[in-house]
């Protein structure tokens, strides 16, 4: 055994040619492999097994029964008065939500934008709400708004309006849940707004200047122009979240009261985790993937005929 | 699987027979036993104790301690994946009892706690109250070993019952006349129950017992019969004439928390409360607080227990952990920090007789237990479902819906529920 070299001459590519050519070939799977592993685990295996449960009569015991119903969980849920009005629910927090936060977002993006004292400390003021724990977030908000303790009550008398019951009213629920996500979520669409903002070139706002247009036309014919890619990005990002609730809602009303704020994503964690119903969550869960796609491409639709 | 287990059980069994004499609390050395907790009051008393029974046994414990709603849902999905690397957990039966008996994920009880060769000597099971130990059977087994328990009893302002001469109530009709006179007095609410939905169920149930009705009859839901709807009128009647604002969100945290703000003169809801509402740093009312049997006197009892997983690996060693967390020390231990113990001997130790600051809760908790039934909730699998389907009821009659309709569409809710329960 000797370390000289061998009397044959060396080859081309070292020993391990072959895997090394595999490798070369194959590059373009080898790659993205670990990233599409990781996709298939996480993301598409649990969507593809969630589409086969939906498929089924099944509770979590073996106690009650459980048996393949095709689409009948899809047709239940199509029947079902509950379902039809978790879905307006769903639509009407989302509604009030975000329009509400896009104009605040707008206007809070184009006040930091100036150049101001401490801008940075403002900035970071702003986005206190966005960083908080929602779940916290939620608490504190169903403490001030409890209608006999509540410190918004006491705010409404002290500025001689009448008390209101907030939460346990069937009428405001949605839009005093609103108000939370309107709270927790505007510093994020002013932040992505506010970036939007910084990369405007210099140039035309300096030749509107020089042509005399005044601030709203120049917000209406330049900066809201170049504002929209930030815009869509905002409100298509919005637009998945809010439809989604659900830490905000099950930690404050649990959907209630009765179900006068059980959107579709609180109505399928009652269904799956308290009815033990599994296989109709799994149906109600697969309609509500496919209404924020609808929705998040039907946005994007729009924004490419904008 | 299951034959395996019964081999090591009847191994167990008999290995331990042999030493009937001095009972092996080593038996299991070296095994570690995965236990989960509710983050209640027992846990809080018993955890500091916990390396006592590592140095026992030298079995060690791997506990994990949830709050309440995430710590159900922990033990419900492993159990229902098998529950092979559960091995003790705690247990609210009137909850979770007939599903999980149903289903086959709990131990029976019965041959442990009866068996004189996998008890030491001492244990004594005879000295728990027989209706706590009722409280944990459903479909035929005894679901866990009981460790605290709860009644539901009537809270009140003494202050003011005092103040304007009112009597401590007995029945429903001098509750309700309590409440009217206290309505409005001294800033107060007369009266506040849960009016939260599926959570009121629980509470509601006293004053369906007392107008003599029940929640199933003949296997069926039972909401039509007219003294539940009675029963119900009563309930939401007292909450929508003497109750608090926003009742129909309120659950056990909104009624003790309006209650230790000094804000409403009584509630009913269970014995437990006693340690938020009379205690000086959480209760503005605290010394103020009188406490008596449920009027109506048909109370229920809730009882904790500690069960064992039917797919544990550990089931010997998690035995001796239920035997040593339920024995005389144990029990002495935890009533002395407040958690309404279930062993009828320690009530009556000099050491809890020398600290009890409230002997009337006491005589109040104790003397309602023998009576108080254990089916705070309908007996079926899917409570969660049914409670949700009365509780709809609750709010809608609460918004002042029709009682009798409202109960009506819960009873078919609940009948469709039932049918298909094997």
């Amino acid at each position: 055994m000797s370390l000289a070299p061998t009397s044959t001459p060396a080859p081309r590519r070292p020993v391990s040619g072959g895997f090394s050519s595999w490798l070369d070939r194959n590059i373009r799977w080898v790659f993205p492999a670990p990233a599409m592993i990781a996709l298939m685990v996480l993301t598409i295996l649990p969507l593809a097994f969630n589409l086969i449960l939906s498929t089924q009569e099944r509770s979590v015991s073996d106690a009650l029964p459980s048996s393949y119903v095709g689409l009948g969980n899809y047709s239940a849920a199509l029947k079902d008065e509950r379902f039809w009005n978790s879905v307006k629910l769903m639509f009407q927090f989302t509604g009030i939500a975000v329009p509400l936060q896009m104009l605040c977002g707008l206007g809070l993006a184009l006040l930091l934008n100036r150049t101001m004292r401490a801008s940075g400390l403002v900035r970071a003021v702003v986005l206190l709400p966005m960083i908080s724990t929602p779940v916290a977030v939620a608490l504190i908000w169903a403490l001030m708004m409890d209608p006999n303790l509540g410190v918004l009550n006491y705010f409404l008398e002290s500025l001689g309006l009448g008390r209101s019951l907030w939460l346990a009213d069937s009428r405001l629920v949605i839009p005093a849940l609103a108000l939370v996500d309107l709270w927790q979520w505007t510093p994020l669409v002013s932040l992505i707004l506010l970036a939007g903002l910084q990369t405007m070139p210099d140039e035309p706002f300096e030749a509107a200047r020089i042509d005399g247009a005044s601030p709203w036309q120049v917000f209406r014919f330049i900066t809201w122009p170049m504002l929209q890619p930030a815009a869509f990005a905002a409100l298509t990002l919005r637009l998945i979240d809010a439809l989604k609730t659900f830490d905000i809602i099950e930690v404050m009303t649990q959907g209630g009261p009765g179900t006068a704020s059980e959107t579709l994503n609180v109505y399928a964690y009652h269904t799956g985790f308290e009815f033990l119903r599994v296989g109709y969550t799994a149906a109600l869960l697969t309609l509500l993937l496919v209404t924020v796609a609808v929705v998040a491409v039907g946005v994007n639709l729009l924004r490419r005929r904008a | 699987m299951h034959k395996l287990t019964l081999l090591t059980l009847t191994a167990a069994l008999t290995l331990s027979s042999a030493q009937a004499q001095t009972f092996k609390w080593d038996a299991y050395k070296g095994t570690t036993l995965r236990v989960l907790l509710n983050q209640h009051p027992w846990t809080t008393a018993m955890q500091e104790y916990f390396p006592e029974f590592e140095k026992l046994t030298g079995i060690k414990l791997a506990t994990e301690t949830y709050p309440e709603a995430q710590f159900r849902q922990k033990v419900l999905v492993e159990l229902s994946t098998g529950g092979q690397n559960l091995d003790a957990f705690m247990l609210s039966p009137g909850q979770e009892g007939q599903l999980y008996a149903k289903s086959g994920w709990v131990e029976d009880m019965t041959g442990y706690v009866n068996s004189k060769t996998l008890t030491a000597g001492n244990w004594g099971f005879s000295d728990f109250y027989p209706s706590v130990v009722n409280s944990t059977k459903y479909a035929g087994i005894m679901t866990g070993v009981p460790i605290q328990t709860e009644t539901t009893m009537l809270f009140y302002r003494k202050d003011l019952f005092q103040k304007y001469g009112v009597a401590v109530p007995k029945t429903l009709v001098q509750l309700e006349a309590a409440a009217k006179t206290l309505n409005g007095k001294d800033g107060v609410a007369g009266i506040a129950l849960r009016g939260k939905g599926s959570s009121a169920t629980s509470q509601f149930a006293p004053y369906m017992y007392a107008e003599g009705s029940t929640w199933l009859k003949d296997g069926q839901a039972n909401f039509t019969d007219p003294k539940f709807v009675k029963a119900m009128t009563y309930y939401t009647g007292l909450l929508k004439n003497y109750g608090p604002q926003a009742a129909l969100t309120m659950s056990w945290p909104e009624v003790t928390n309006l209650f230790a703000q000094g804000k409403v003169a009584m509630f009913t809801d269970a014995s437990l409360f006693r340690s938020i509402v009379d205690d000086p740093k959480s209760s503005s009312v605290a010394g103020k607080v009188g406490f008596a049997a449920m009027p109506g006197r048909k109370p229920t009892v809730t009882t904790w227990t500690l069960s064992i997983s039917k797919g544990s690996r550990n089931k010997g060693a998690a035995w001796l952990f239920t035997q040593w967390a339920t024995n005389r020390e144990n029990q002495a231990r935890v009533l002395l920090k407040d958690v309404p113990a279930v062993r009828r001997s320690v009530w009556n130790t000099p050491a809890f007789k020398a600290q009890d600051k409230n002997p009337e809760w006491t005589q109040a908790h104790l003397t309602q237990l023998a009576s108080a039934t254990p089916l705070w909730n309908p007996p079926v699998s899917q409570v969660g479902e049914v409670r949700d389907a009365l509780g709809q009821a609750i709010v809608g009659i609460l918004q002042g819906g029709n009682a009798a309709e409202l109960l009506k569409k819960a009873n078919d809710a609940t009948n469709t529920i039932l049918s298909k329960e094997k």
